[in-house]
């Protein structure tokens, strides 16, 4: 299936794009969506590990599988305020 | 638990509510009262005023307003100017959820916080964190707590720009970035 993913902040501009679209397993956990991005950017990898993933303005857990009609997001650490 | 006085037109003039929950009562679990609580993303500066003024309650004995703003000088290097970004629909999720959770731990009347979008110069504020409570001690710590939890879990960033031309987006290392949990 493909997955939009949202991107923010320094992430944003290493890919160079708002969202990045990927090909996933049916069902493809968080983790597995974490390990994929990392592979598309190995200079943003760091920063990626150290990134939550949000499913539906929620933060989700590795083990979490990824609905097919989700809004995902890469949320690297933050800095509101 | 009467409606509180919602601020009036001319202190709205200039704003741009992109994602906002004005005024709407919510009861926490614990607590037997309900609160009010308005969250707010903006692109223009912010009217801290008016962001005081809308926890005001005959019920409230302190009122507690914290403004964060840009700063010159940090750690030696000097910031010309702030640009925030956001994830807008989750940061108005999240900021209600922590508003939420604070009136859970305190007796809240009612809470306000305003964060702006885009570029903030020196000394103009970039959050709004407001508070109303019957009692000091309540209005001071729950504020505080607010504003770091918005610090930990709150999909915003900045990005610097030093003097001298360098630009960069602050991930921090340190610190407890909530996400990741």
């Amino acid at each position: 299936m493909k997955l939009k993913v949202m991107l923010f902040a320094e992430i944003r501009q290493t890919f160079g794009q708002r969202e990045i679209e990927i090909d996933c397993q049916q069902a493809a956990t968080v983790a597995a969506l974490r390990n994929q991005l990392k592979l598309l950017a190995p200079d943003a990898a760091a920063l990626i590990e150290r990134s939550a993933i949000a499913i539906n303005h929620a933060f989700a857990t590795p083990d979490q599988s990824i609905p097919a009609d989700a809004e995902i997001a890469l949320i690297p650490p933050v800095s509101g305020g | 638990m009467g409606q509180l006085a919602s601020p009036d037109s001319r202190s709205d003039a200039g704003q741009d509510h992109f994602a906002a929950s004005n005024f709407r009562p919510v009861t926490p679990t614990v607590m037997s009262v309900s609160f009010q609580r308005s969250i707010q993303l903006v692109d223009n500066p912010i009217d801290t005023g008016a962001v005081l003024q809308s926890v005001s309650s005959v019920a409230a004995g302190a009122n507690v307003l914290f403004l964060g703003t840009t700063r010159q000088f940090t750690q030696g290097q000097e910031t010309l100017r702030l640009d925030y970004d956001g994830y807008r629909e989750m940061a108005v999720v999240q900021l209600e959820k922590l508003a939420d959770e604070a009136a859970q731990q305190w007796p809240i009347i009612a809470c306000c916080i305003v964060h702006r979008l885009g570029t903030v110069e020196l000394g103009e504020a970039s959050v709004a964190v407001a508070v109303s409570t019957a009692h000091r001690a309540d209005s001071f710590e729950s504020a505080a707590w607010m504003l770091n939890q918005l610090k930990q879990r709150v999909p915003i960033w900045k990005r610097e720009h030093y003097a001298g031309g360098v630009t960069e987006w602050q991930h921090p290392e340190e610190g407890e970035f909530l996400g990741n949990e």
